[in-house]
């Protein structure tokens, strides 16, 4: 009996090999190699030196643009996902409800946009965002404007191509996290003298938030680390730590300040992750 | 209020939810203030799609609901004043016990110290006392079913709708459970509606049973009169087991089968070709005008049946075995059958729908 326990164990063990090679291969020792790296000193040239440093921690630490950086991104994830939580949540509550054939299709459509590069679909937010594009053109054809409305190159053109790229994921996630919300609850409130409106507000709304918060953890470390659409929709005037990783990494080519920035967004993942734990028990009772 | 028109009354209600035929077809049904009806069916006769349109969950294509002599179809849901328990029970999973009960009391903005009280009245009601606290999932199935009850209960609704409330329960807290809900009932005077398509509990359970068949009313009536003199072969069939046998008129306008004169207390034109129907317990053996052979002796435990074949004709007589006047028999013996004439229902062949 204790052998055959012991020898499933063992087997379990086995069958997770390759699995766990290849994430201690292509997860872990990339980023131990890139904690190390953080630590390298930088010489005055510009080259990447041997030995270690806490330079690049306390630039971190002590500039207060990296503060600011922080942020930005943060306040950027935050409004980004909650723009997808308003635009996602009734989507999903439909999609949740629906009892058609057409349901399959209409998720798929929901997440379809995942099947476009993150490039095009912002180039497309060019064609419609830009000075030229149709918002701008349309207002000043109705004559409501005589300049153009920037709505690219700065923080709204990146909020609403952030918000559209996490739209897939929320409404995802919310769909695979309303499982518990039954028909029959919100009909039974409404039996017991319920308003729809009140019916939202004590059962369904409630019953939803373990997966509002499965959502908007999901979107919120996506938006921190999204990159293509800050950069192009912002035009290079929205400073984020994502964006700053890539030019650290790729223009200055400060290796060790870029390593130290990736690892602080880490940290910054892992107190998100924390918070979200805490809440999903709390809304989870 | 128990004028004419009964205190819940429905007027050709019904419901086409667009595919095939109409779930609920034109359904007319008057119930007394007090009273506890069933609604009793096969699946799929339209009994949830009936009590939803009371309840408001699902709009009637067709017809009225009347409650007190007031008009309940335009009204919405949450102002019907209507207590229903689900089949699925539908308790909040994130609220406690007590919550769950005084939801309906807080939308009604009731204060809570009054709130604290009746929640706890009707916990006592149902035997929970003590489980305020717990949340639904750490409750048994029948206590589960007890709250439901409940906080159905606890708003004083005018009229108490329950649908197939029992079919999650295993057989022996069914029917504790059976007897608790009518002793309930009684108690609070509060109008029921059933909704079961198990016959055993709707005769058990109610004052009257109404008898659905695809979407339409087939009888309505006690118990007894269901049981004992269904209104079609259709009713005959659901409620209880039964005899079918095909008949035809004689020259004399008395009923025969096979060429022998059977019992009925009725006459036919003739020539007509009638569907006779005689419970099992009702069948004699033994003497009777029909010649048989017994097929086949089936032992249930409380009952044994009995298997018959004649000349144009197969019936199952029942006897308890406490009765020891089946011992005798042996499969191919030869019997005679017959059955006191009152016992006989006879339905013209083309009513018989099956
Ligand atoms: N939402 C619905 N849409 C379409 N047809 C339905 C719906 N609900 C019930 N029906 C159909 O209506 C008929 C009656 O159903 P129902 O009232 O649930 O019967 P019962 O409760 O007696 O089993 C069935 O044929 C069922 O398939
Ligand atoms: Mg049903």
């Amino acid at each position: 009996m204790a052998d055959d326990r012991r020898s499933r164990v063992g087997l379990a063990a086995a069958l997770s090999l390759p699995a766990t090679a290849a994430i201690s291969l292509g997860f872990l020792l990339p980023v131990l190699w890139l904690a190390r790296m953080s630590f390298n000193p930088v010489d005055s040239s510009g080259a990447l030196g041997q030995g270690w440093t806490a330079h690049q921690y306390v630039e971190l630490a002590t500039g207060p643009f990296y503060a600011e950086l922080t942020l930005a991104s943060l306040k950027m994830a935050v409004s980004a996902t909650f723009f997808a939580l308003l635009v996602g949540y009734p989507i999903a509550l439909f999609l949740h409800r629906l009892e058609s054939r057409w349901k399959t299709v209409l998720v798929l459509l929901a997440i379809c946009p995942l099947l476009v590069s993150g490039v095009v679909r912002a180039y497309g937010w060019i064609v419609i965002l830009g000075d030229a594009g149709w918002i701008n053109s349309m207002l000043r054809g109705i004559g409501l404007i005589d300049r153009p409305v920037r709505l690219v190159n700065n923080h709204v053109g990146v909020t609403i191509g952030l918000t559209e790229s996490l739209l897939p994921y929320m409404t995802l996630s919310l769909l695979a996290g309303l499982g518990r919300l039954d028909r029959g609850l919100e009909e039974a409130a409404r039996t017991l003298g319920a308003s729809p409106l009140r019916t939202f507000l004590r059962v369904t709304l409630p019953l939803s938030l373990p997966a509002v918060v499965l959502g908007s953890t999901l979107c919120l470390m996506l938006a921190i680390s999204a990159f293509v659409t800050p950069r192009l929709l912002g035009g290079g005037r929205v400073f984020l730590l994502a964006t700053e990783i890539y030019e650290q990494a790729l223009v200055t080519l400060n290796w060790p300040l870029a390593a130290a920035l990736a690892v602080a967004m880490l940290a910054l993942f892992s107190l998100v992750l924390v918070i979200s734990g805490r809440l999903q028990r709390r809304v989870a009772e | 209020m128990t004028s004419e028109g009964g205190y819940l009354a429905l007027a050709a209600l019904s419901k086409d939810y667009g595919v095939g035929e109409p779930a609920v077809d034109r359904l007319d049904l008057a119930i007394d203030r007090g009273e506890f009806v069933a609604l009793l069916g096969p699946s799929g006769c339209g009994k949830t799609t009936t009590l939803r349109m009371i309840a408001g969950l699902v709009e009637p294509t067709g017809g009225r609901i009347l409650l007190g002599g007031e008009e309940l179809t335009a009204k919405p849901v949450h102002r019907r004043n209507i207590g229903m328990v689900f089949q699925s029970y539908a308790l909040f999973p994130h609220m406690s016990v007590a919550d769950n009960v005084a939801f309906g009391l807080e939308m009604r903005g009731i204060a809570s110290a009054d709130i604290r009280g009746r929640v706890a009245e009707a916990l006592a009601l149902v035997r929970l006392s003590g489980f305020e606290a717990r949340r639904p999932k750490q409750l048994s199935g029948g206590q589960q079913q007890r709250v439901a009850l409940a906080r159905a209960l606890v708003i004083r609704p005018d009229l108490l709708l329950l649908d197939e409330p029992l079919s999650n329960l295993d057989a022996k807290l069914r029917e504790e459970m059976r007897g608790e809900i009518r002793e309930i009932q009684r108690r609070l005077g509060i109008t029921t509606v059933f909704v079961t398509h198990d016959q055993t509990e709707a005769l058990a359970l109610a004052d009257r049973v109404a008898v659905m068949e695809k979407g339409r009313l087939a009888q309505l009536g006690t118990p007894e009169e269901v049981y004992e003199r269904p209104a079609t072969p259709f009713v005959a069939r659901f409620v209880g087991r039964i005899n079918s046998l095909a008949a035809a008129a004689g020259s004399d306008g008395r009923l025969h089968i096979g060429g022998r004169p059977i019992s009925v207390g009725e006459t036919r034109p003739v020539g007509a070709r009638v569907t006779v129907m005689v419970r099992p317990q009702h069948i004699a053996l033994g003497g009777g005008g029909l010649s048989g052979r017994v097929t086949g002796l089936t032992y249930v435990g409380d009952i044994v049946q009995i298997a018959v074949a004649g000349e144009g004709f197969t019936v199952i007589a029942e006897r308890g075995t406490a009765d020891p006047s089946w011992r005798g028999l042996v499969p191919g013996q030869d019997v005679g059958v017959g059955w006191p004439a009152s016992a006989a229902r006879v339905f013209a062949e083309s009513d018989d729908g099956r």
